[in-house]
């Protein structure tokens, strides 16, 4: 049986993100484009195959995506013309215990090996996926 | 120039030049249903000028039809860019009142100008022509004229953007600049080095802007701008003030949604 959470608000520290980039010898203060931050997510859980499916939505209209497989069964779509991560699919345990840490995994592997996803964006997605663990545990 | 400004005018040009070249290439295909030697006189005349020049006026008209149409698509209509600039009058306001202001700070000492890329900018300039970010909408009625300067922002070649404007579309990257030094036309080569360092631009930028007395800007933010999932120029928000304009918080506020949608939709055509 698959359920849906309703899209819930991405809400997390993106202070931390602002970093200094040099130019020309010239020390630049650079910070995310809002473009690459996601807005929202909803949780999709199949029980009988036991997947999990994390979906984000940008400010940006949405676009034609692409599957993108990644190591540790874990699934990504990727927008065709934008690089950015439309949504995160990946396997759990009936074993309630295992999933913060499949979660925590999860994420880890979007950071470290979507291909063809621009980093800043990744890097949010990852975030994103930390910081709202808690809702998508109770969204399984 | 900002589009808004120039369209007013030139915009029913556009439209009725159109309509009449398209207008004329008709009736001279028309009138080749009559042949001249069926008449005489001036209606002769008339008639066997047409048959002799067809091959040539028609496609001239329909071609010069095409043309203006193209123009007035690629420029778009003076009332959308109405709207962009009230979309960005409303993010100023929202930027803006909750800051702390200066002493007699006016509205127009602090601005949001949208840019466009274009990969040809004709202009009375030096080569290159190709990959600049233009001026093409700008917050304030006072503040709307022909010195509001163009940045290179080359696709390929990011190090070689200028200005917050062209660094912003060239990393697609949010570029935040605070804290310039005062500039007066009495102001030290130093103080002329550090403000070129610091707002992006060379030199000479400086100096030229400066003979024009209009080089009163302390901190700007570039925030970049997509529409259909690509880049399509930037926004920078400019200020007299020298403390930060914007909090990296509110790059993703409300506002800036309600704004990116909108733009969004507006300028996609």
């Amino acid at each position: 049986m698959t359920t849906i959470t309703d899209w819930m608000p991405i809400d997390f520290d993106i202070a931390s993100l602002k970093r200094k980039i040099r130019i020309h010898g010239r020390d630049i203060e650079v910070a995310v484009s809002p473009y690459d931050i996601p807005a929202a997510f909803r949780v999709s859980t199949d029980q009988t195959l036991l997947r999990l499916r994390i979906e984000f939505s940008y400010i940006s209209k949405e676009e034609k995506t692409s599957v993108q497989y990644l190591p540790e069964d874990v699934t990504v779509t990727l927008g065709n013309i934008s690089n950015r991560l439309y949504s995160v699919d990946f396997s759990v345990q009936q074993d309630l215990k295992a999933l913060p840490g499949r979660i925590a995994q999860a994420a880890q592997v979007v950071g470290q090996y979507a291909r063809g996803s621009k980093l800043s964006n990744s890097q949010m997605v990852q975030r994103a996926i930390a910081t709202h663990a808690p809702e998508v545990e109770l969204a399984f | 120039m900002i589009r808004l400004n120039w369209l007013k005018n030139t915009e029913a040009y556009l439209r009725w030049g159109a309509v009449a070249a398209g207008s004329i290439a008709g009736a001279l295909a028309f009138f080749l249903k009559w042949k001249s030697a069926d008449f005489t006189g001036i209606r002769q005349e008339l008639l066997a000028a047409n048959e002799a020049s067809v091959w040539v006026t028609i496609p001239l008209f329909t071609a010069v039809a095409g043309i203006l149409t193209f123009f007035k698509t690629h420029f778009g209509t003076a009332n959308s860019w109405k709207v962009a600039t009230h979309l960005l009058e409303e993010y100023r306001k929202a930027i803006f009142q909750s800051k702390p202001t200066l002493d007699n700070e006016a509205d127009h000492h602090n601005r949001v100008t949208l840019y466009k890329h274009v990969s040809l900018r004709i202009a009375f300039c030096r080569w290159p022509w190709s990959n600049w970010v233009v001026p093409v909408a700008r917050t304030g009625h006072t503040t709307q004229n022909r010195r509001i300067p163009r940045f290179l922002a080359p696709k390929g070649e990011p190090d070689l953007a200028q200005g917050v404007a062209g660094l912003t579309f060239a990393n697609n990257s949010t570029i935040i600049v605070s804290k310039l030094p005062a500039l007066t036309a009495e102001s030290s080569d130093t103080v002329i080095k550090r403000y070129a360092r610091k707002g992006l631009v060379s030199e000479t930028w400086v100096r030229d802007r400066l003979k024009r007395g209009s080089c009163s800007i302390r901190s700007l933010v570039g925030i970049p701008i997509e529409v259909d999932g690509k880049p399509w120029g930037a926004i920078v928000v400019d200020s007299r003030n020298p403390k930060p304009i914007i909090g990296i918080k509110e790059l993703d506020n409300e506002e800036f949604k309600r704004l990116a949608r909108s733009l969004a939709k507006l300028l996609e055509n």
